[in-house]
């Protein structure tokens, strides 16, 4: 939960992807970028991993769109998700090659997604508490669905 | 620093022993170990316990190298606990090399022990994914589906690269299984065809279950001391330490052309040991998943990019070849009980070198073999930790 306060969902990684509702922007990761080098990453860190340098790290919005790089399905899966799925990387244009899941508008076919093709970011359940409480992370899918 | 030299080296066979506590995997492996270097516990002067999942698998989450110590009779001495993942065996035999390097003590124990059976598969795989950065186990990264597409291994994507096909991939497995079938130590000892890897089920494209490494208890141990000592405390020719090479993932941007980390801890290892790729005349290596040995050749020095399938396809590899890889069976046959596989490792490689290892002894004499073993994942697409260890004879 990521103030005590909202019961509405519970974030899997709280404060590396907007909510949407919550910020009335469209859906958009936050990582850092280096003010003295540029690199950027996602998720956030404190000290530049390109330049080493201390805080020079700023909170920046990325992601909410990418090209796939590659994905498989998986045919077991650990506890807490549901196989077979998607595992997937997508690189996004500022920087990082991230790994993620795919949306569950997404059928679970090898065909229904193809490397290097147009993708955007969700915002999505990926399962729900023990109180049912839904658990939101983020997600891909193709792009203009 | 002094020369150092194993001179006992014990294993536990890899499997499934729901009878055993990690205490009882451990105390054989050291005893074996003792009884091989012809000495007894109280020769022992610190030990060195490397283990990854005992924590969350067994509830022993701290003091687990004292557990296992106690149990074999060696107490008093220090004890350092080893956690690095898959590569907590490798890391723990560095801290014991060092100790006798430096002269702070003459003998040492590395110990590296797993129980991963636990009634409860579901349990095990979870705690499995422990290993990995907590963000990434937490999106659901499945571990064998890393292996298929992560940036820094891509089997999928090697496939588009250089042409490898699935039949590529099973004849790793095979070529691994058949060493296995040949080892008293290994979990699985089923000779496989390309027909049973390929028909075996689909676990995350393009691998299938026959291609990756399952789960298991084990351990190994391996005792060293001064290289002058040990050609006293035997008759059989000793094997030095050469090199005990070890690093951590470094943060990777995509396509940035920097080495791989499995080349840069190898390159240091034959720095370290003044040889090259070519020198070496056997090795065991981290694959986890079958295939990713095609890629590990590479990245060792043993051939150019891609050409990992034609090593296989020539037989280079197989125990008959020039340079056989996985004599035991590698982490898919002999097994991986995570936190000792890095000293199996070292036990099949000190057993070819003695020209001890029955059934699956290699020919032409080895000289000089290499170990390379590896763990955990980072949210900066690079392993947690790589070792790589040259033994000379």
């Amino acid at each position: 939960m990521s103030d005590g306060s909202n019961t509405d969902y519970v974030p899997l990684l709280p404060g590396a992807y907007s909510i949407p509702g919550e910020t009335g922007e469209a859906p958009h990761l936050i990582g850092s970028r280096c003010r003295a080098c540029k690199a950027t990453v996602f998720p956030k860190m404190a000290v530049c991993p390109a330049c080493r340098a201390d805080g020079t790290m700023e909170e920046t919005a990325m992601g909410a769109s990418g090209r796939l790089y590659n994905f498989t399905i998986a045919y077991v899966a650990p506890q807490g998700f549901q196989a077979p799925y998607f595992q997937a990387f997508v690189d996004i244009p500022e920087g990082p090659r991230i790994f993620s899941l795919i949306s569950d508008d997404v059928p679970v076919e090898t065909d229904a997604l193809e490397d290097g093709m147009a993708m955007e970011l969700v915002i999505e359940a990926v399962g729900e508490t023990p109180e049912n409480v839904p658990i939101l992370t983020y997600k891909y899918r193709p792009a203009g669905r | 620093m002094r020369d150092v030299a194993i001179v006992g080296v014990g294993a536990h066979p890899a499997g499934k022993f729901p009878e055993k506590a990690l205490k009882d995997l451990g105390r054989e492996a050291i005893w074996n170990a003792l009884r091989d270097a012809g000495l007894g516990p109280e020769a022992i002067q610190t030990a060195y316990v490397g283990n990854s999942l005992g924590g969350l698998l067994t509830g022993q989450e701290g003091i687990r190298g004292q557990v296992v110590t106690q149990e074999s009779g060696l107490g008093g001495i220090p004890v350092i606990n080893v956690e690095n993942a898959c590569a907590s065996a490798a890391t723990a035999l560095r801290g014991a090399w060092l100790e006798v390097a430096s002269g702070l003590v003459d003998v040492a124990i590395a110990i590296g022990v797993e129980k991963m059976f636990v009634g409860d598969l579901a349990r095990s795989i979870s705690a499995l994914a422990a290993d990995s950065e907590l963000e990434l186990s937490q999106m659901g990264m499945q571990f064998s589906a890393s292996y298929a597409i992560h940036p820094k291994i891509n089997l999928k994507g090697r496939m588009a690269q250089y042409g490898w096909t699935s039949e590529d991939f099973a004849n790793v497995a095979v070529k691994n299984s058949h060493n296995g079938s040949l080892n008293p130590y290994a979990q699985h000892r089923r000779e496989l065809t390309v027909e049973d890897v390929l028909g075996s089920r689909m676990i995350a494209d393009p691998l299938t279950l026959f291609m990756c490494s399952s789960i298991a208890d084990g351990a190994a141990a391996a005792i060293l001391c001064p290289l002058d000592m040990a050609e006293k405390l035997s008759e059989r020719p000793p094997i030095k330490v050469a090199a005990c090479a070890l690093r951590s993932g470094a943060y990777r941007f995509p396509d940035d052309g920097a080495e791989d980390s499995v080349t840069l801890t190898a390159n240091e290892a034959y720095e370290k040991a003044g040889i090259g790729p070519e020198d070496v005349d056997v090795v065991e290596v981290h694959d986890a998943m079958a295939p990713a040995e095609l890629l590990i050749y590479e990245r060792l020095g043993f051939c150019g990019p891609g050409e990992g399938p034609k090593l296989v396809d020539d037989g280079v590899t197989t125990l008959a070849g020039s340079k056989p890889v996985n004599p035991s069976g590698g982490l898919c046959a002999r097994g991986h009980p995570v936190g000792a596989t890095g000293l199996l490792q070292v036990a099949e490689l000190v057993w070819q070198l003695r020209g001890e290892a029955g059934e699956r002894q290699i020919g032409n004499a080895p000289k000089v073999a290499m170990a390379q073993n590896q763990g955990g994942l980072l949210l900066g697409q690079d392993s947690a930790a790589y070792a790589v260890t040259l033994l000379q004879q």
